[in-house]
């Protein structure tokens, strides 16, 4: 746009780009790379940054209770931790929590959404009243939920989680998934209206086809919210549900942080689904995250 | 004094040219326009000019110059393209030292030219808004004022009034024109706008894919246009063409219209056959009967322009456009119409260039 | 639309209830509860049903007030989030103009740099876990680079624990305020800049004069969002120091976790949630209003 850079401040860029990419990745890298190491190599210094003998056996640590056992009753001495059971249950209580979650919060957030684009339902404040919720920290509504849960008998029970996850994450969907909404005019379903088409009717055949993509990406985008999730998994479950997020946690807190292999195990594969599905949505990253206020 | 040369200047854009072997001379102090249809090269023309499209061949020069290689900044032009582009964030008074802060022009200094264009462009209420609070013809002024500040050598303008309402572009064109020349600024105006490119330009440059067609004042394209592209395109409403039969002979050339009538003038490089005679339609008169040289022509309708109405009869199987003075008329009757011979134009229809002649007159 | 019965409710209200009780249940009936908490002194420890706790009523706030370790958590939270936005903010303006002319391997450049917003937070604290281990690589390149051993213990420090917190936090995030950012800048008005260029002016004044202000709403929303949820921040304090050692890194939010899940002064730590509710709220209001006119 303003005419071709000059040769040193184009080389300056490149540099810059250069640097910002590699500390970018490097942390991941360092992740992905201790994963592989066997444990000598953990805390070899000076560090070692691509093991020459990458090894499985963390992850077989990660997902095998029985190796578990054996590294433990072997480690007894050395180190003297407690491995929480295998990771395949968190996945599976990852995979169950977040996906209902994800369910719930894009259906009622596109009937909320669809309501308030459509029929300025609540006037002109009540998408920020769903703003609001995603203001209050989560630690302060953590304390008395956990009260208000044990008396609903909902502590550490699936449907418990999957409710808080819902409720947080519904201004993500309803803001999503307004834009995508007001994105689409009025004017189509008014003239399925005028066929005598019933307005949800009309919304479904209509609109809802167009937004079908941007349905998708507001649910792998709260999907990805409700993978990550760490506090509510912290502290609305005692030990029955187990979250991802939760067993990388437990891993530190057992060993105080010391089973640096397994720990990068088990921080690089809970990470992988996020990074996957992030990637599908890249182009949609940028609504979400602004709550549907910048779009590209 | 050229202010502006342009030398064979081309643009090939994916295969197609834009622009072709494109020469102009530009004396300072003119308004020239550049003046053609969508798609004639004209804002390719421009956009090489200001320095944003390097052309593939040929050379421009501005104070005798060569500025092929300069930037846009380098060029010392100022250009108002037709979204005006004033700076929505900022105020209007902010707009217009814009330039001058450029400059380094002092606060005072600055304080005072921008109350000078304020002055000129009548913007005083409107310094302290917002750029982007402003409707169409406020921008304009704004953009326009923000460009002469910087006191440009060349002002490109394309299209600058295309987006504001018929009425307040009819006042702009005498006002602009007037700044103009009170500035001595040349200027040139790229429209596809005919009715403004004659009524403001010292100079008019008709274009067509990619080359200029004609270059001459408004009064030379308008009453003797070059080829028949011109003929049509300038003129409201446009120029009648009706199908002849001529007959050279070696000292005379008879041009017989549809309907009897016969027009005789000298000797004149045309072919014998079917050509055109161009008419345009103030120069069509009514006359009571048929009288020598008349050609009947049955009403079909009426546009009425208030000031003035304009006839559409049928003749030679299409319809004439004839523009008169209001007054009562009723559909079908059967007019009759004479040419005034002095402003015909013979258009050849093999070359479609307009074939000039000495003095036209009827046969008895 | 008539079915012929007489609704009791109408339609575009209906369709948006699921979300609304959702929220209600999750958000206000606990918001309730802090309230009536905030004024008792309940701990689970003695043994009475929350409901049956001795009132205190506004002792709490009272004792609030003059806690130091409070008083220090707010203080600490709002450097971090200060510093955290600052740093996010610059790196990313200066990344965003790096990428707004078209480059070859622009479009993968991005990818990468955009990763660590991709990254479960619970994972990429691990990673700096290990990274600042005192015989990691960050210690190894420091050694490097100064020409001695370097063995410090980033995170039993006092003074400096806070850092790889920080850098937790700026390396995740400063990708999502680089997406709005170029977002924001590919959205600008070419004709204006290009108008601003004619007129003479430099790359340095276009950027100053006539691009960052047409970013203003981005970058304002840009930086409520991350101020937002930086405020927030738990996961990397967890997972890398638990507000340690003592409680040189308590943010807000470790605080409150402190206080009710290890020290289970429940009332008190209602009441700092409600005090953290209120001024969240406050703020809500007050900016919520020039945003609701900017978004008609």
């Amino acid at each position: 746009m303003f005419g071709e850079d000059k040769a040193w401040a184009r080389c300056l860029k490149r540099t810059a780009v250069c640097i910002a990419i590699v500390i970018a990745f490097f942390p991941i890298f360092w992740l992905i790379s201790t994963s592989f190491k066997p444990i000598d190599e953990w805390q070899k210094f000076p560090p070692v940054w691509i093991s020459s003998q990458p090894t499985l056996q963390n992850y077989r640590i990660v997902f095998a209770p029985k190796a578990a056992q054996e590294f433990a009753a072997k480690q007894q001495g050395a180190i003297g931790y407690k491995v929480s059971g295998s990771a395949w249950k968190a996945f599976g209580d990852s995979a169950v929590v977040a996906t209902a979650a994800t369910v719930l919060s894009v259906l009622f957030g596109t009937l909320a959404a669809y309501s308030i684009v459509r029929f300025h339902t609540g006037g002109d404040s009540y998408p920020f009243q769903f703003l609001m919720v995603r203001m209050f920290p989560p630690i302060a509504v953590v304390v008395p939920m956990v009260i208000l849960f044990s008396m609903l008998r909902l502590s550490d029970t699936y449907f418990g989680l999957i409710l808080a996850y819902t409720a947080f994450t519904l201004p993500f969907s309803i803001w999503m998934i307004r834009s995508f909404i007001e994105e689409v005019p009025e004017e189509l379903e008014g003239a399925a209206l005028i066929y005598g088409m019933r307005p949800l009717h009309a919304f479904l055949k209509v609109t809802f086809p167009l937004i079908r993509g941007g349905l998708l990406a507001t649910a792998l985008f709260v999907f990805i919210l409700n993978w990550s999730e760490f506090l509510f998994a912290l502290t609305l479950t005692t030990g029955h549900v187990v979250t991802v997020t939760l067993q990388v946690a437990n891993y530190v807190s057992a060993s105080s942080g010391k089973l640096y292999g397994v720990q990068a195990a088990m921080g690089t594969v809970s990470t992988l689904p996020v990074i996957f599905f992030g990637y599908i949505i890249q182009r949609h990253l940028v609504r979400g995250l602004s709550f549907g206020a910048i779009k590209r | 004094m050229t202010k502006l040369k342009l030398s064979g200047i081309s643009k090939r854009f994916s295969g197609r040219d834009a622009v072709r072997d494109l020469s102009l001379t530009l004396g300072r102090g003119e308004f020239l326009s550049l003046l053609g249809p969508s798609g004639c090269g004209k804002s390719t023309t421009l956009g090489m000019i200001a320095g944003f499209i390097p052309p593939d061949a040929g050379d421009i020069l501005i104070d005798g110059s060569r500025v092929n290689e300069l930037s846009p900044q380098q060029r010392r032009i100022g250009l108002v393209l037709q979204d005006y582009a004033v700076f929505t964030s900022l105020t209007v008074r902010a707009n217009l030292s814009f330039g001058l802060e450029v400059k380094g022009l002092k606060r005072g200094k600055r304080r005072y030219a921008v109350d000078e264009l304020a002055r000129q462009f009548d913007l005083f209420d409107l310094l302290d808004r917002r750029g982007g609070s402003l409707n169409m013809s406020e921008m304009q002024r704004v953009a326009l004022a923000r460009t002469l500040a910087t006191e440009p050598e060349l002002l490109l303008l394309d299209e600058p009034m295309s987006n504001l309402d018929a009425e307040i572009r009819a006042r702009l064109r005498g006002e602009l024109r007037q700044l103009q020349k009170s500035l001595a600024q040349t200027v040139l105006y790229v429209t596809h706008d005919q009715a403004e490119a004659l009524s403001m330009s010292d100079r008019v440059a008709v274009m067509r894919d990619g080359e200029i067609v004609q270059v001459a004042t408004p009064h030379e394209i308008y009453y003797r246009p070059a080829n028949r592209f011109v003929a049509e395109f300038i003129g409201d409403p446009p120029l009648n063409m009706i199908p002849c039969d001529v007959t050279a002979d070696v000292a005379t050339t008879a041009i017989a219209l549809p309907g009897g009538a016969v027009l005789h003038t000298s000797a004149v490089p045309i072919a014998s056959g079917r050509h055109w005679l161009g008419v345009r339609p103030h120069d069509i008169e009514l006359v009571a009967e048929a009288l020598p040289g008349a050609v009947p022509a049955p009403l079909r309708f009426v546009e009425n322009f208030g000031a003035r109405h304009v006839l559409h009869a049928e003749y030679a199987g299409d319809l004439l456009r004839i523009e008169v003075v209001p007054a009562a008329r009723s559909i079908g009757e059967m007019l009759h119409l004479r040419f005034s011979t002095g402003r015909v134009l013979l258009i050849d229809r093999t070359s479609e260039r307009v074939v000039p002649f000495r003095q036209l007159e009827v046969a008895a | 639309m008539g079915k012929g019965y007489r609704r009791l409710v109408p339609f575009n209200v209906a369709i948006a209830l699921p979300a609304q009780l959702t929220v209600l249940t999750v958000v206000l009936v606990p918001t309730l509860i802090v309230v009536w908490l905030s004024l008792t002194d309940w701990q689970p420890t003695q043994g009475i049903p929350w409901y049956q706790a001795e009132f205190v009523w506004f002792w709490n706030y009272y004792d609030l007030f003059h806690d130091a370790r409070f008083v220090a958590a707010v203080v600490r939270t709002l450097l971090v989030v200060t510093v955290c936005m600052t740093v996010e903010f610059l790196l990313a303006m200066g990344l965003a103009l790096l990428f707004l002319d078209d480059w070859a391997w622009r479009k993968i450049a991005v990818s990468i740099i955009i990763m660590p917003m991709m990254i479960v937070p619970v994972d990429a604290a691990n990673a700096f876990f290990m990274l600042f281990n005192d015989r990691g690589p960050i210690n190894y390149l420091i050694s490097i680079i100064i020409g001695r051993p370097f063995e410090f213990a980033w995170l039993a420090d006092p003074n400096w624990a806070l850092l790889p917190i920080m850098l937790s936090e700026i390396w995740q995030w400063t990708p999502l305020m680089f997406l709005l950012v170029l977002t924001g800048l590919m959205n600008l008005p070419e004709n204006q800049i290009r108008a601003a260029y004619v007129l003479g002016a430099s790359r340095t004044r276009i950027f100053l004069r006539v691009m960052l202000p047409l970013l203003m709403p981005v970058i304002i929303i840009a930086l409520l969002v991350r101020s937002i949820e930086t405020f927030k921040i738990f996961d990397p304090v967890y997972i890398l120091t638990r507000g340690g050692p003592g409680a040189a890194t308590e943010t807000i939010s470790m605080f409150m976790y402190n206080g009710a899940f290890v020290y289970f002064r429940i009332g008190y730590i209602a009441a700092a949630a409600l005090m953290i509710l209120i001024v969240v709220v406050a703020i809500c209001f007050t900016l919520s209003r020039p945003l609701k006119r900017h978004h008609r």
